[in-house]
């Protein structure tokens, strides 16, 4: 295992996770392969990757929220210790231990019932709390991610909210159960970039406060660099590179990071033409011999007929890659 | 063109102190007015490309449907090459509407789903007079090449394409009456990065080639940076600031726009940092 | 290239079109392949159950029933035809036009829509011919009427939505002229939903000019319609069931595999359920 020699805080642990596509008329397809990573206490890790490396179905893999036609089948997921694939019900994970930050505030959210009703219904399914007790902490969790006026506006209705603060109110439910770890799903993606930056910021400020780990999902590697401590990027269903934020940007080793950064466009000092990346993703069915982005690297050689391992270089840096 | 009225000849479009109010609709509603621009100004002269930034609510979107004249404005004006475009009728509009021609976020959207790519294309060619089947089809083909799809795309039905091949057919096809004003609402942001930059590696590259100006609306503020060099923020249907693009990302002078640099997030590991609070 | 069947797609529409054939078939051959003549009178057979002879009997003058509903599918056919293509007709133009201008051109013709769509279809039948007299003409005129408003409403619905979308409004920047936009941008998306209704109000219909018949105010008689035949057959219920059981069947398969048809239909047009 690459990923040997974990530390001993480790919060999640995923190793050697296969999910598969179950079709009709072909052989299943794999969704994501073999993917190993880890997340520690107090630690904000990224989980990045273009729409189709399998980012999302892996992280809905952990609490079980897996579409009907895909299914785990090989590796371990294991939480404080415990082994979440077989044994727990993920319902029984979901929200108390793992909480999730999903995509799209205003669907998340139903539209018939108050926000402060919405943020408490975790404490009313897991904890059995008096209902005078629910209100008090519901009023505790909106102030804590700073919805103005919070103890009045918990009778407000999701329309009467702001994207922003619709996104605040769902983070404010994920940290009911005060879970140790969140995942975000592109929690910011429908936002506007000062919105955005708020959001992002109010993650760090509760990682502080309340020591809880974050798994945040993007596509957005330049939003991603800004914040997270360690980061793990998925190509075609693998991770091809994982590493500290330092690691992964100041010495990128994988050609498709690479080209990643390099096709972002900057504020200033762009080059006439943005490097890109020929071709297209591979789909789940395609079947690839060797390294998955040899058809579009630029640095591949005779090696890459063979599928490269994810192997670690120095400290925590690990990439996929015969010539990295 | 015959509609001259005093304008530097090099000014490709002028908008003065241009505002518009949505009202609020309905018998129950009243009150419900929202200003969404007020009292615009900007120009922009034949070859240059000019980003808009803002971020939703700021009337970036609405400043783009008014110079296509899909939403009426209260008062000012806004001439396309020297004629006003809430007055031209007849031959000027048809005039108009082909020399600028739009391109839209949401490329799922932009086709009809009932036609094929090369038919949606196609009708613009049509429209510039070419009848002959054959005639459309061969223009066809050589557009598709040349936004760098498979000329065999012609026959797909627009829910075939994968987002970026959509975007770039949308290309297609608003170059197909060669314009001489492309405005882009939000043209990447549908798409992953490393489709948004051979997207946007493409409108360089065609507009070399076409020679176009370019209006690009965004609330990606490096996008702009790497496309345009006038760039014009706007905040509550109000500009804020204009200028060059290097001067005003190196320099800026509102607070707002410091704002929306500093919360743009860049690969090199910079911090985002959150707008004040008003 | 021979492909597998996508039941998923076009299995109603396989089951039930050939159904809807049949019917058509028989009604566009009727003279042909209708055993006896459906008016010949033959007082020695009178109410003769189904055998040899008359496969499905004989009503209470000795005609043959199975000849009686070949013929009389031929005026709910027509009917039926000729009312749905009235409501399309008049409900995609209101529709359009009310979607196209909006305001107070949409207010009057919608609420107009509204006041015939509240009219019972029979009322309106009855009234209709009160005035321009009892005939299968006037029970199409009167049930075309009525199909109005449906199509009208779904017509606009449709056509609203279609205006709402970016592929519209890149026609408009196009330069294409507002009768090619309606022609060629919302026509196209309107005609899949229209078809499905169309189906469905076919079977109504038929339904309705039964009922009609039934009530002594469509088909007159001698002229054999399944509606007038149920209702001889009413006063003979205990005695000849047949009389009134033959036509009923004939109505219930059509209407019910029209019906299904809609449903095919709807499978079948959504571009998106292309494999």
């Amino acid at each position: 295992m690459t990923d040997s020699g974990l530390a001993p805080e480790s919060l999640l642990e995923v190793e050697g996770l296969t999910i598969v596509l179950r079709h009709r008329h072909r052989p299943p397809a794999s969704i994501a392969r073999d993917v190993s990573f880890h997340v520690n206490a107090g630690e904000i890790v990224g989980l990045i990757g273009e729409s189709g490396s399998g980012k999302t179905m892996t992280a809905k893999s952990l609490i079980g929220l897996l579409p009907d036609r895909m299914d785990v089948v090989s590796g371990r997921v294991r939480f404080r210790g415990r082994d979440l694939l077989d044994g727990d019900d993920p319902a029984r994970v979901r929200g108390r231990d793992i909480a999730l930050i999903p995509q799209d505030a205003l669907h998340a959210l139903n539209p018939v019932k108050t926000i402060g009703w919405q943020v408490g219904e975790p404490l009313q399914v897991h904890g059995g709390l008096r209902r005078r007790r629910i209100a008090s902490v519901v009023g505790d969790l909106l102030e804590r991610v700073h919805i103005p006026d919070a103890r009045r506006r918990a009778v407000d209705y999701p329309h009467q909210f702001s994207g922003g603060m619709q996104q605040r109110a769902l983070t404010a439910m994920a940290l009911s159960m005060e879970p140790p770890l969140i995942l975000a799903d592109e929690p910011t993606t429908a936002l506007d970039v000062t919105i955005q930056a708020e959001i992002i910021d109010l993650i760090g400020e509760l990682r502080d406060a309340t020591g809880a780990s974050f798994l945040f999902i993007s596509h957005d590697l330049a939003l991603v660099s800004s914040f997270c401590d360690r980061i793990y990027v998925m190509y075609a269903g693998e991770i091809v590179e994982s590493g500290t934020k330092d690691a992964i940007f100041s010495h990128t080793r994988h050609p498709y990071t690479r080209a990643l950064i390099g096709a972002a466009p900057r504020l200033a000092g762009n080059p006439e033409r943005l490097p890109t990346i020929p071709g297209r993703i591979p789909r789940p069915h395609e079947e690839i011999r060797g390294c998955r982005f040899r058809e579009r690297c630029p640095d591949a050689g005779t090696a890459c007929g063979e599928a490269p391992r994810l192997e670690t270089a120095d400290g925590d840096h690990a990439v996929r890659c015969w010539y990295a | 063109m015959p509609f001259a009225a005093g304008m530097p000849d090099a000014m490709l479009l002028v908008a003065r102190k241009l505002s518009t109010t949505f009202r609020g609709r309905g018998l129950l509603r009243r009150g419900g007015d929202v200003r969404a621009l007020n009292e615009v100004s900007f120009s922009l002269a034949k070859n240059q490309t000019l980003g808009i930034v803002g971020e939703s609510g700021s009337g970036k979107s609405t400043l783009l449907r008014v110079i296509l004249r899909l939403t009426p404005y209260d008062s000012g004006n806004v001439a396309f090459d020297g004629a006003e475009v809430a007055t031209l009728s007849g031959t000027a509009l048809k005039d108009l509407r082909r020399r600028v021609q739009p391109v839209f976020q949401d490329p799922y959207a932009t086709f009809n789903p009932r036609f094929s790519i090369g038919s949606s294309i196609g009708l613009g060619f049509e429209l510039l007079g070419e009848h002959r089947r054959q005639g459309v089809r061969e223009e066809v083909r050589r557009l598709l090449d040349d936004v760098g799809l498979d000329p065999d795309l012609e026959r797909a039905l627009p829910h075939e394409l994968s987002g970026g091949q959509r975007q770039r057919a949308a290309i297609a096809r608003a170059l197909a009456v060669r314009p001489d004003l492309l405005l882009l609402d939000e043209p990447t942001s549908a798409l992953d990065v490393s489709v948004q930059a051979q997207v946007l590696n493409l409108f360089k590259d065609l507009r070399r080639r076409y020679g176009f100006s370019l209006i690009l609306v965004t609330h990606d503020l490096p996008v702009v940076g790497f496309m345009c060099d006038h760039l014009l923020v706007m905040k509550s249907g109000e500009v804020v600031e204009r200028g060059a693009t290097a001067t005003v990302i190196g320099k800026p002078v509102s607070p707002y726009t410091r704002a929306l640099i500093d919360s743009a997030p860049e690969v090199s590991g910079k911090k985002a940092q959150p707008a004040e609070r008003q | 290239m021979i492909r597998q069947l996508n039941w998923r797609r076009y299995g109603l529409v396989a089951v039930t079109l050939p159904v809807v054939a049949l019917v058509f078939l028989a009604a566009a051959l009727a003279p042909v392949i209708a055993p006896y003549d459906p008016f010949e009178l033959d007082v020695l057979v009178m109410l003769q159950g189904p055998g040899e002879n008359h496969l499905l009997g004989t009503d209470e003058l000795g005609r043959d029933i199975l000849s009686r509903v070949i013929h009389a599918s031929r005026v709910s056919i027509v009917v039926g035809l000729v009312a749905v293509a009235i409501g399309a007709t008049g409900g995609v133009l209101i529709g359009v036009l009310a979607a196209h201008f909006g305001g107070a051109v949409d207010s009057v013709l919608m609420r107009f829509m509204e006041i015939v769509f509240c009219f019972p279809a029979i009322l309106l039948a009855v009234i209709l011919m009160a005035n321009l007299g009892t005939s299968v003409l006037n029970a199409m005129l009167a049930i075309g009427i009525i199909f109005i408003p449906g199509f009208a409403r779904l017509t606009r619905a449709v056509a609203q939505t279609v205006q709402r979308q970016p592929f519209l409004e890149a026609a408009i920047c196009l330069g294409v002229g507002p009768l090619r936009l309606v022609t060629r941008e919302i026509l196209p998306n309107v005609i899949g939903p229209v078809l499905v209704e169309a189906a469905v109000a076919f079977s109504y219909a038929v339904l309705l000019e039964s009922a009609l018949s039934f009530l002594g105010l469509g088909a007159q008689p001698p002229e054999p319609s399944w509606g007038n035949m149920i209702n001889t057959g009413r006063g003979f219920i205990d005695q000849a069931p047949w009389i009134s059981l033959a036509p009923g069947a004939a109505l219930f398969i059509t209407v019910f595999s029209f019906n299904l048809l809609g449903d095919g239909l709807r499978d079948v047009l959504d571009p998106k359920l292309h494999d």
